[in-house]
């Protein structure tokens, strides 16, 4: 049998990163190749350009939400370096400027979008085309290649054309998905990321808030009054805390729940991240001081933090942001059970 | 009909028609949409193979009712309609397409492949990065796997064969500091007795 050659292909610019690999993309002769490196395998998914029907690009936040994260972090480790003794302040300089550099790269790639390739048989998600415009010169590209294959159409045509497949399918247009009626269409199956949404009753947003209220009476407490039992609670408590969270970022994955609710999530999960990271750097520093005056024991350790003003401003800063997060995740919760017709439910005592 | 990435709700008619930004009427996310021909067109279906009418037609080899329309390019079996499967306008039979596919004759029909180089890399690298002492066994490894990724097929896309080659020059420098780590020992052992 004689085999047909190897295809040349040429890299198109972008990659997405995933935390097992990257994706890239690829132009072919006559299709875009998907190329999805998960550890040592690289998986190859094909495109013809004469399959595709539609190419979607929608804007979002991703890139606002890394540019405040990196930030803030900036700005906290230039807060060490700024306190810091003559050999820490270079580090903790050098660190708050590699995230200023990060900061100024996300500033100069652009805003964030999702791309995703459709087909007659499935919609895929290009995740190399992660930045606006990047993702708007490649599918410039891509369209000459595609109108090549498949030819033009006028915006007339595209509404004649629309109108006509609207009649054959009895086609109402914008419907948005409800909990009573979701969506029902003749869609390919999404592959990768994106799957059909799934409804859900926003209960583990409520836990959330509920486990994030009780945090925040419960974290000033240790500022007031140390015990070990105390401190044991306190370690049950963020553990609740963490699988309330987690849950509520499990369940809303492909959900039906409203942007907000997400938005409500997705802000706990970066508000802890943020003192997680304070905490552990701030219990570092602590601990290569200690080292160097040559008392680190549990308790000195235990009597430096307690009677560090630092330590009580936090506390107490952290105990305020968990308050207004679970207000503010209640009150979603609420206006969500209202929309959805539900009666306002307490969780089981 | 397509419909908004985000929340999956369907768009107007009006946003297949124009290629500017649209706004999605369940959740308000920015959309730009670009439709194309294939979008309005129908699914094709797959050509039945025609029914057997005298004795003087060939049939199929796999469908002896149906009448043969073209010989598989690889075996020389007669196919009907249903049995050809046309690759780039050479035609085949599902055994054969399986069969060159299995071996990788046609890159085209491949999708995955494992990358050898990094491989090599990886246990030439990653032992180095957390502590010296393993690349004792990893070093003579990494060179193996190295040479033998030299003559794997690689990735489709990636053609040079860098990784392998840095691969083996890292495990060899390592092989080599190992050397001289023992030949510092015995020269010590020596000079002691």
């Amino acid at each position: 049998m004689t085999a047909p050659g190897a295809v040349e292909y040429r890299r198109l610019p972008g990659r997405g990163r995933t935390p097992l690999g990257s994706d890239s993309l690829w132009i072919g002769e006559d299709h875009l190749l998907l190329v999805e490196l998960r550890g040592f395998t690289e998986t190859y998914r094909r495109f013809y350009f004469r399959d595709v029907q539609a190419i979607i690009l929608r804007r979002t936040d991703r890139a606002g939400r890394v540019a405040v994260l990196l930030g803030v972090l900036g700005l906290v480790f230039l807060g060490f370096a700024a306190d810091a003794g003559p050999v820490w302040n270079v580090v903790w300089g050098g660190v708050s400027g590699l995230l200023f550099l990060g900061l100024a790269v996300n500033v100069a790639l652009g805003p964030s979008c999702s791309c995703v390739l459709r087909t007659a048989l499935q919609t895929v998600r290009l995740r190399p085309l992660g930045r606006l415009r990047r993702a708007r010169r490649v599918l410039e590209r891509l369209r000459t290649h595609i109108e090549l294959e498949q030819g033009t159409l006028t915006p007339d045509d595209r509404l004649a054309r629309a109108r006509e497949a609207a009649d054959l399918e009895g086609f109402t247009p914008a419907a948005a998905p409800s909990a009573t009626a979701p969506p029902v269409a003749a869609q390919p199956p999404i592959v990768g990321r994106e799957r059909t949404t799934r409804h859900d009753t926003g209960r583990a947003h409520e836990a959330l808030a509920y486990a994030l209220l009780f945090s925040a009476v419960a974290g000033v407490v240790p500022v007031l009054y140390f015990h070990v039992v105390l401190s044991v609670a306190l370690s049950v408590v963020f553990l609740g805390r963490m699988a309330c969270l987690v849950a509520a970022l499990a369940r809303q994955h492909h959900s039906d729940l409203p942007a907000s609710i997400k938005t409500f999530a997705w802000t706990a999960f970066g508000f802890e991240v943020a003192i997680m990271t304070l905490g552990i750097v701030t219990g570092v520093v602590m601990v290569f001081k200690m080292l160097e005056t040559g008392a680190l024991t549990p308790l000195a350790i235990i009597e430096r933090v307690r009677s560090n003003s630092l330590y009580k401003v936090s506390a107490f800063l952290s105990s305020l942001g968990w308050l207004t997060l679970g207000v503010w995740g209640l009150l979603l919760h609420r206006r969500l059970a209202s929309t959805r017709g539900n009666t306002w439910q307490t969780l089981p005592t | 009909m397509l419909l908004c990435t985000a929340c999956r709700a369907s768009l107007s008619m009006e946003a297949l028609a124009g290629p500017g930004s649209v706004r999605c009427p369940g959740c308000g996310a920015t959309l730009e949409i670009s439709v194309f021909p294939a979008l309005y067109r129908p699914l094709e279906s797959g050509r039945p193979g025609e029914t057997l009418l005298t004795d003087e037609e060939s049939a199929c080899f796999y469908h002896p009712k149906k009448r043969a329309v073209v010989p598989c390019e690889s075996c020389g079996r007669f196919l009907c309609a249903l049995c050809d499967l046309d690759l780039n306008g050479t035609h085949y039979c599902a055994p054969c397409l399986e069969s060159a596919r299995g071996r990788g004759a046609f890159p085209r029909l491949e999708n995955q492949r494992t990358c050898h180089d990094r491989i090599a890399m990886a246990v030439a690298l990653y032992p180095l990065l957390l502590f010296f002492y393993p690349t004792l066994v990893t070093a003579p490894v990494a060179v193996f796997l190295s040479a033998r990724a030299l003559r794997a097929p690689g990735s489709l896309v990636h053609k040079a064969r860098i990784r392998c080659v840095l691969a083996m020059l890292i495990a060899s420098a390592e092989i080599v500091v190992w050397v001289l780590i023992f030949n510092l020992i015995v020269t010590q052992m020596r000079t002691a007795k």
